[in-house]
């Protein structure tokens, strides 16, 4: 019925498990059960390290509705070199797309954006 | 004979075009007065929709489901002494009789016709945010409002205190939930009369909020407070926050029981035709739109039929009517509210719980946006809207087919687009909207609550 069990979402630029020597992708991980309708939650990013890059922000819109969400995530990179977002808040079902700013060792940040259905 | 079957087949076929024509909702049901035939995906959306969970958790009210606080909350609710002229209570406008609300587009006040619509009481303490703007982030921190605006009931803390300590009965409530009254309760050269700090606001470099010295120039209330001592004044707080818990523990009681939908949704579940007659076949084609072609389940989801968050739908203002930001300025007042979560009296003050304080983005987007309201009951508590603009159900219904004028401000949600019905399914989708009426609360929560015998 929910389709709340993707609990790892690839972000490939290179797809998922190649063998090449371009870094791992960046990946999401979300609560058990997928991210909730309408509840506050915490997530991790995982990998950004991995892309020599620092994760700077953390954001959401609904780009059908030209709005995003009504929080404001708190960043805090972990021990283990994974980001742990707290904070979203996704308040309504329908077609979101998370955003991660993504700060290179230039300068420079890059949005990566990855698209995320909430089913009710 | 094959010929025949032929002719009978096209004549079958030709019957059921027809009938897609006159009304492609129909088409599939098995018969004419058993349930809708709904698809999975429909049936998948309209069970997260009932039945009603127990309450959420009231973690900065520690009274928030004692029975003895709802008892006095309802002794407080129905007083009318907690005004200035003793001439309103906060059931003159959430009376039970008008569904908890007050049957007026726009509240009536001390001084006139308020800017806003009452909302029922109904299922508050589901909500995450009070008010249309969502400037409380409790029911407790909710009372301070109404109780101190010079406009609603004029009444002040200061008077309260004094209140309590002369009402031998209100007094041997409230210590017995509280403790000992403060000391001088009765002194009104202590609690002086009228006194009370000035409402939550917030203030910024362009529009600073005036200081209490400068407003006790011209307010007398403001003046008695200026008056009082910093201890009694936090005393007095203290005492309006207690008194404003226990009338949470009692609005949280106001939840209606299952309504003629939670049935259909049991017998949805259970395949069971005969609960899912408790809605007519009208309101399942209305439930059909609600989740389906209307949208509305977008903003209306979950089994309270809203998310409790803020939606810019663009009702415009009419010409002469206030200027209303809506949801912004709610943002910034409950960020200053004394009386919020992490404020002095909560119950629960770590900042790192509180994940809706806490994460709380003021955002130019919500410019124009107000809270959706539950749909339970609200066949019950007409006028509607924020402004109280429509009078009924069918009047919000066809605006959403419409959605006629501009907002004031801000943007309409994009996604909300006008909804194309026609006369039978706007009385249909009416008829939906009817189905969600719950059986009214208890009779004993209807009416002020007499004291006890040895009174
Ligand atoms: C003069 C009429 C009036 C009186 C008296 C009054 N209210 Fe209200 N109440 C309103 C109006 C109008 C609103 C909406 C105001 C807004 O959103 O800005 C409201 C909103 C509320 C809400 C928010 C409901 C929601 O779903 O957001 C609660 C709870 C409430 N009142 C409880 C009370 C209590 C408790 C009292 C007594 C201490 C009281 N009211 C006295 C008119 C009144
Ligand atoms: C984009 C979000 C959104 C969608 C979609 C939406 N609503 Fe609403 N609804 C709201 C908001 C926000 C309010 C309060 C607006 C105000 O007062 O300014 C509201 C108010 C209402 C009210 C008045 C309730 C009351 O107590 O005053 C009803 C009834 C209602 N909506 C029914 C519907 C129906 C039926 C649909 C589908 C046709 C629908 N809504 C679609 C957000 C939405």
């Amino acid at each position: 019925m929910l389709l709340r069990t993707l609990l790892l979402i690839c972000l490939a630029v290179p797809a998922c498990g190649t063998a090449d020597n371009s870094p791992p992708p960046i990946k999401l991980e979300y609560p058990a059960g997928g991210p909730p309708l309408n509840e506050h939650f915490s997530f991790y990013v995982l990998n950004v390290d991995k892309q020599d890059a620092t994760l700077v922000d953390v954001d959401a819109d609904m780009p059908a509705h030209k709005h995003g969400i009504l929080t404001d995530p708190s960043i805090e990179l972990q021990e283990d070199g994974r980001y742990r977002v707290d904070g979203m808040l996704l308040h309504m079902p329908g077609d979101w797309e998370i955003y991660l700013d993504l700060q290179y060792a230039n300068g420079a940040v890059h949005r990566q954006t990855i698209p995320l259905i909430l089913e009710h | 004979m094959t010929r025949l079957r032929l002719a009978a087949a096209l004549l079958a076929a030709g019957a059921c075009v027809g009938g897609l024509g006159l009304n492609s909702l129909d088409s599939q049901e098995p018969e004419a007065d058993g349930p809708l035939r709904f698809t999975e995906r429909e049936r998948s959306i309209i069970q997260t929709l009932s039945p009603l969970p127990p309450l959420p958790q009231q973690a900065s009210n520690r009274w928030a489901d004692d029975p003895a606080a709802a008892r006095f909350g309802q002794r407080l609710f129905y007083d009318a002494r907690l005004s200035r002229e003793g001439d309103r209570s906060c059931a003159s406008c959430h009376s039970p009789g008008l569904g908890w609300s007050d049957g007026l587009p726009r509240a009536e006040g001390r001084n006139g016709a308020l800017i806003r619509n009452s909302p029922s009481l109904l299922h508050s303490g589901y909500q995450r945010w009070l008010f249309w703007d969502g400037r409380a982030d409790s029911l407790w921190a909710q009372v301070q409002w109404p109780l101190e605006h010079p406009d609603e009931m004029g009444f002040a803390r200061a008077d309260l205190v004094r209140l309590l300590a002369r009402d031998a009965s209100l007094r041997r409530d409230y210590e017995e939930l509280f403790g000992p009254l403060p000391e001088g309760a009765a002194d009104a050269e202590r609690f002086r009369p009228g006194g009370r700090p000035p409402l939550p606001r917030p203030s910024d470099p362009f529009n600073p909020a005036p200081s209490l010295e400068q407003l006790a120039e011209t307010d007398p209330g403001h003046a008695a407070w200026l008056a009082m001592s910093e201890a009694d004044r936090r005393a007095a707080s203290e005492v309006l926050s207690r008194c404003a818990k226990a009338i949470e523990a009692f609005e949280r009681r106001l939840v209606p029981g299952p309504s003629a939908f939670d049935r259909f949704v049991e017998g949805l579940r259970e395949d069971d035709a005969q609960k899912q007659g408790a809605l007519s076949r009208s309101a399942q084609r209305g439930l059909r739109i609600f989740v389906g072609k209307g949208n509305c389940v977008n903003c209306h989801f979950s089994p309270l039929l809203s998310g409790g968050e803020f939606h810019n739908i663009g009702l415009a203002v009419a010409a002469g009517e206030p200027f209303d930001a809506g949801r912004p300025d709610g943002i910034n007042t409950v960020r200053v509210d004394p009386m919020n979560g992490r404020g002095e009296f909560s119950d629960a003050q770590e900042w790192a719980s509180n994940v809706k304080l806490r994460y709380l983005r003021y955002d130019e987007h919500t410019f124009g946006a107000y809270k959706a309201p539950t749909l339970r009951n609200a066949a019950v508590s007409a006028p509607y809207m924020h402004d109280g603009r429509f009078a009924t159900l069918e009047e919000v219904v066809r605006f959403y087919v419409e959605l006629p004028g501009l907002p004031p401000v801000g943007h309409r949600e994009e996604t909300l687009l006008p909804v194309p019905l026609d006369e039978g399914e706007i009385q249909d989708l009416v008829a939906f909207l009817e189905s969600l009426r719950g059986t009214p609360v208890d009779e004993q929560l209807r009416r002020p609550l007499e004291p006890t015998e040895d009174d």
